[in-house]
Parts: structure tokens; C-alpha cells; sequence
């Protein structure tokens, strides 16, 4: 068999592994096992495309994302695959033996990484055995099936991480592996969809100026700046009704989650009616948004292509910042350090809300939005909408707005004592990640994944 | 339109793929109706009906007897689900399934939840 298709058979265990969420009653450590081969197999497989082979000495070095983001994505790996402390590694013949035949046998997490790992080995193996050079586009597809089953690693590591920690130091490292990891796969997958030389930010569909990319997450810092993001997009590009339920829905999730954190955060806190105040504007919020979706999600439809960008930017949210915000409801130190950046996405979560009402009613007045009708009059099932269709909706989005809108004022005094907030935002290789990923965002993809990113405007070697 | 029961379709009798994702949005939609509307599971429904969404095209949907709650509509559009990963003509398909069947989980965990603590 091909390297092809043995990928194509680890894409199906990989599939298998998203649902297979590890239980309480996981074999930690054997699973664990597997996450190491796969990020060892994952890297080899995406150096015999480009080259690259880190050495397991290398750190993963994230302000180089501008510059080597394949690069940075395969050291990460290579860190994960070789963790400081020395671990059992069994024999090629012990994981060869008792694998799953088929992915539709698989039962638990452990058969799903045992398959996705043996079928990434003959993936490899196959790979070499081709015999040739790796053409640069046959390079950039393999980094492409890297960077994807990277994600889906991340994904599963993430789920391995205890709900309760016992040491909240290693768990916090854990995280921070996992979530840049994450965020690093996506960056590659993103920028091996996009064509050599060019940019790695799409070109907008409406030709105007070039957009921002897409705003990561890996903090809860990073979340107003990601939500604005969301307002710019729908500015320049043209979303379709899926998209803005997308939206919608994420935004919904997002505002309750961070209302639950402030509202832990506040009996902690020094302003704590200021936080509990806003908490309740952002639950109000989420429930006013909730209803206007799930109300309106089977009901609603269009033929437009939509944004991907958007899309791209809602996913970021949803995959890393709601489950972040979600970790807070029961470490109120933490809510509290962040509870400046939740302040200010509920100052300006009601612009966005209003944005996504504006775009429903601009599509709606364009004719693009489709109504489902199981009535005899519609043929195909769908029929074009009333003005009676949307008064529902667009009623909650702007219900929704309002209730944002009833969030305490900001408060803009410069405080007296040093917020932990302020020290936790200012460090921490975060920083140093979403830096290398906005610069990254402006350069243009070069011909090979190896070489290093074509700059627009020159980035200083190190 | 077609009624038909998502507990007796048997997939041998149509071609799985082009069917299912219809048939398990009609079993979504069973669940949004029993789901009170502002409900994180009703959310995570309607994320799993996203993330079979594709660009351009207008989701079909097989209406589904209404079942006795929530969880069964939702245990029956996870069955599918997970019986159409395998059987997807592309990987990114079955990865698209993938992740719909863990929206599904989160719903049936919030429904769980909420009506434990109700």
C-alpha cells in the first residue's frame, strides 16, 4: 500500500480518536505511550518531506513561527515524542501486536491511538520507500496531513489532562504544550491550503483591503482582539447564513462561559459588584443569542459560499478560548487575573452582536437567505424569506445586544497596586507565540515547506 | 420530505453516506424541539448540525417520529454519526463526522448534567 493510503486509513483512526474521549478508567499510561509514538512517527513523516530533522536537544523556539513555522510545529513534536524524564518505549513488534483490523472495531481511545499510530508507521515507512525527492507539492500535502493529525494529537492530549490536578505547575505546563501545539498545527494546515508565494492571509472575497488572518487564542488575553476580529470580517467579507449561526452560537457559549469565570472571580476580587454586574449582562447576553440560534438553526439556510475566514476564526475561538474560560469556574485566582480581558469583551460584545444582526438583515434584503417550508408550496422545501421570517431573530440578536449594553461601565482609572492580570498578560511565551503568528501572517508561503517564509517586510535574523 | 424512523432505516437499503448526514439531522432537530432553547446541550446541537454544514449547500433533513426526550434523538444521530465516519468517501468527511459525534457528546453530557441538578 501507499503512502497515501495508509494515511488516508490514519485520517479514519484519527476520526475514531476524537470521539473516543479517554474515560476515567483510561490506561493512562499506555495511551500516553501512544501520543509519544504518534508525535515521533508525525515527525519523522514530516521530515522525510522537508528535511527538517530536530534534535532532541532543540527547544521549541515559537518566536521562529515567522520565520520556520513547519519547522517550529516539527521540533514541538519532537518535544512531546521526548519528554524530559525517561519513559518505557516498547518494541515495534509489542505495538504491532494487538492493533485494531479496521476502525470501525474500535472500542476505546487506546485501540483508536494504537491503529492511528501503526498505520502512521506504514504511512512512513511507505513514504521513504517511494525512493524519490519530494517535489514541493507533494512535500506541502504531507505537511498538510502532518499538521491536521498534529491537531487531532493536541486534541486527545487535552482530553488526557485530569479534570481535578493535583499540581496545578505540571498541569499549567501540560496546557501550554498542548494549546500551542494546537494553535502551531493549524497556523501549517492554514498556510499548506494556500498556494507558494503566496500570502498566508487570504485574499478577501469582496477584493478589498487584506484582512487581519486569523486571531489565536492561546490566552484569554487574546480574546477581545479575536472577537473584533470577527466584526472586521463580516466588514469585508461575505458570510453566509450557516456562518453567522456559527457565530451567533459561538458567541452564545463564549459570553456564558465568561460570565460563570467572573462571577467566580468576583468574591475574590477588589471590584466585585463591577464583575458581578457584568456577569450578568454576558449571561443575559448568551441566553438572548442562545434562543436567537437554536431557534432558528434548522430553519434557516443559503446557497453563498460563505467566509472560510470567518469560519477559521470562530473555530480558533471555539477550539481554545471557550474551553479555557470554561477551566476558570473553579480556580477564581485565575478568573480573577483574567477578568480585565472579560471586561472588556463584554464592552465590546454588543458592537459584534449588532454586526452579525446587520449582516442577517443585509442578506435578508438581498434575497440570500432561504427558509425551510414543509409546505406544498415550496417544492424544493425551501421557499425565500417574509418580512415576518427574521423578526424573531433579529429581535433576540438585538435583545442580545442590549442585555451586553447593561454591563457596568468600564472602569479606566489606572489602578494603584499591580493587577496579576497585568503580569500574567506581559510574560509567558504566549507572548512571544502570538507575536511570531501575527508577523508569520504577513509573509508569503514559500516554495518548499523547509525553506524559510518569503518576507514582504524583512524579519531580523536571529 | 420523507417520514421514516431512524430506529428501522436499515443503511443496506440506500446509499449510506448521501443519506445519513439528512438523517441525522433530522434526529438533531427531534432534540432541539425537547431542549430548552437557551440550554448549553441545545448549543452543542446545534454545533454538530454545524460542523456537517458544507459550503453552498442547503442542509436537507429527513423528519424523524418526535422521540420520548432529547437523549434518544441524540443517541440515534451519534449512532449514525459514528457508523458514517467509517464509511465516508473522504477523510476530511469522516474527520467532519468526528467532530459533530463530540458535540453530540458535549449535549448529552449537558443534558445529563441539567437534569441531574434539575
Amino acid at each position: 500500500m501507499t503512502y497515501d493510503a495508509h494515511i488516508a486509513r490514519a485520517f479514519r483512526y484519527a476520526a475514531t480518536a476524537l470521539v473516543e474521549r479517554p474515560g476515567d478508567d483510561v490506561d493512562r499510561a499506555t495511551l500516553g505511550s501512544f501520543h509519544r509514538d504518534a508525535a515521533v512517527l508525525l515527525t519523522e513523516t514530516g521530515g522525510l518531506a522537508t528535511g527538517i530533522r530536530p534534535n532532541r536537544r532543540d527547544g521549541v523556539r515559537v518566536e521562529e513561527l515567522a520565520r520556520h513555522p513547519v519547522r517550529v510545529m516539527l521540533t514541538h513534536l519532537n518535544t512531546i515524542a521526548h519528554p524530559d524524564s525517561p519513559v518505557d518505549r516498547p518494541s515495534p513488534s509489542q505495538r504491532w501486536a494487538g492493533r485494531p483490523e479496521s476502525p470501525a472495531l474500535v472500542r476505546d481511545a487506546v485501540q483508536a491511538w494504537h491503529g492511528l499510530v501503526v498505520e502512521l508507521l506504514l504511512a512512513r515507512h511507505a513514504l521513504a520507500e517511494e525512493g524519490r525527492r519530494v517535489g514541493p507539492p507533494r512535500a506541502w500535502s504531507v505537511i498538510a496531513d502532518v499538521a491536521t493529525l498534529a491537531e487531532t494529537l493536541a486534541t486527545s492530549m487535552t482530553d488526557l489532562l485530569p479534570p481535578e490536578p493535583l499540581d496545578h505547575k505540571r498541569l499549567s505546563v501540560a496546557r501550554t504544550i498542548t494549546t500551542s501545539l494546537a494553535v502551531e498545527s493549524r497556523e501549517v494546515a492554514r498556510l499548506a491550503a494556500v498556494a507558494a508565494g503566496d500570502p498566508a492571509r487570504p485574499v478577501t472575497t469582496l477584493g478589498g483591503p487584506r484582512t487581519t488572518g486569523v486571531v489565536t487564542v492561546p490566552r484569554s488575553n487574546r480574546l477581545p482582539d479575536a472577537v473584533a476580529n470577527l466584526q472586521h470580517i463580516l466588514t469585508i467579507e461575505e458570510a453566509s447564513v450557516p456562518d453567522l449561526l456559527a457565530v451567533a452560537r459561538l458567541l452564545a457559549q463564549t459570553s456564558r462561559a465568561a460570565a460563570t469565570a467572573l462571577a467566580g472571580a468576583a468574591p475574590v476580587s477588589g471590584i466585585p459588584e463591577h464583575l458581578a454586574g457584568t456577569a450578568d449582562a454576558l449571561a443575559r447576553h448568551a441566553t438572548h443569542l442562545a434562543t436567537a440560534v437554536t431557534t432558528h438553526q434548522t430553519m434557516l439556510g443559503s446557497i453563498t459560499l460563505g467566509s472560510p475566514l470567518l469560519i477559521a476564526q470562530a473555530r480558533e475561538i471555539g477550539a481554545i478560548a471557550v474551553p479555557g474560560l470554561r477551566a476558570l469556574h473553579d480556580r477564581p485566582a485565575a478568573a480573577e487575573a483574567a477578568s480585565p480581558h472579560l471586561l472588556r469583551y463584554a464592552e465590546i460584545i454588543s458592537t459584534v452582536t449588532d454586526a452579525i444582526r446587520r449582516t442577517f438583515a443585509d442578506l435578508d434584503t438581498r434575497g440570500l437567505v432561504l427558509v425551510r417550508d414543509r409546505s406544498d408550496n415550496a417544492e424544493l422545501g425551501w421557499r425565500r424569506t417574509t418580512p415576518a421570517d427574521l423578526r424573531d431573530l433579529t429581535g433576540h440578536l438585538n435583545d442580545a445586544a442590549l442585555a451586553a449594553r447593561t454591563a457596568p461601565s468600564p472602569i479606566r482609572a489606572t489602578p494603584t497596586a499591580p493587577i496579576p492580570a497585568a503580569r500574567v498578560a506581559a510574560g509567558g511565551a504566549f507572548i512571544d507565540l502570538q507575536a511570531a503568528l501575527r508577523r508569520r501572517q504577513d509573509n508569503l508561503r514559500p516554495v518548499r515547506p523547509a525553506h524559510p517564509m518569503l518576507s514582504a517586510s524583512p524579519v531580523p535574523q536571529r | 420530505m420523507h417520514d421514516m424512523s431512524g430506529l428501522t432505516t436499515s443503511p443496506c437499503h440506500f446509499s449510506f453516506e448521501t443519506e445519513v448526514v439528512p438523517l441525522v439531522r433530522g434526529h438533531l432537530a427531534a432534540a432541539l424541539e425537547d431542549l430548552p432553547h437557551d440550554s448549553d446541550a441545545a448549543l452543542e446541537v446545534c454545533a454538530a448540525w454545524s460542523a456537517l454544514d458544507q459550503a453552498s449547500q442547503l442542509p436537507t433533513m429527513h423528519d424523524v417520529p418526535q422521540p420520548e426526550d432529547a437523549s434518544t434523538a441524540l443517541e440515534c444521530a451519534r449512532a449514525f454519526l459514528h457508523d458514517a465516519m467509517h464509511t465516508a468517501d473522504s477523510v476530511t468527511r469522516a474527520m467532519a463526522y468526528g467532530r459533530a459525534v463530540r458535540h453530540v457528546d458535549d449535549a448529552l453530557q449537558s443534558h445529563s448534567v441539567a437534569a441531574g441538578g434539575a
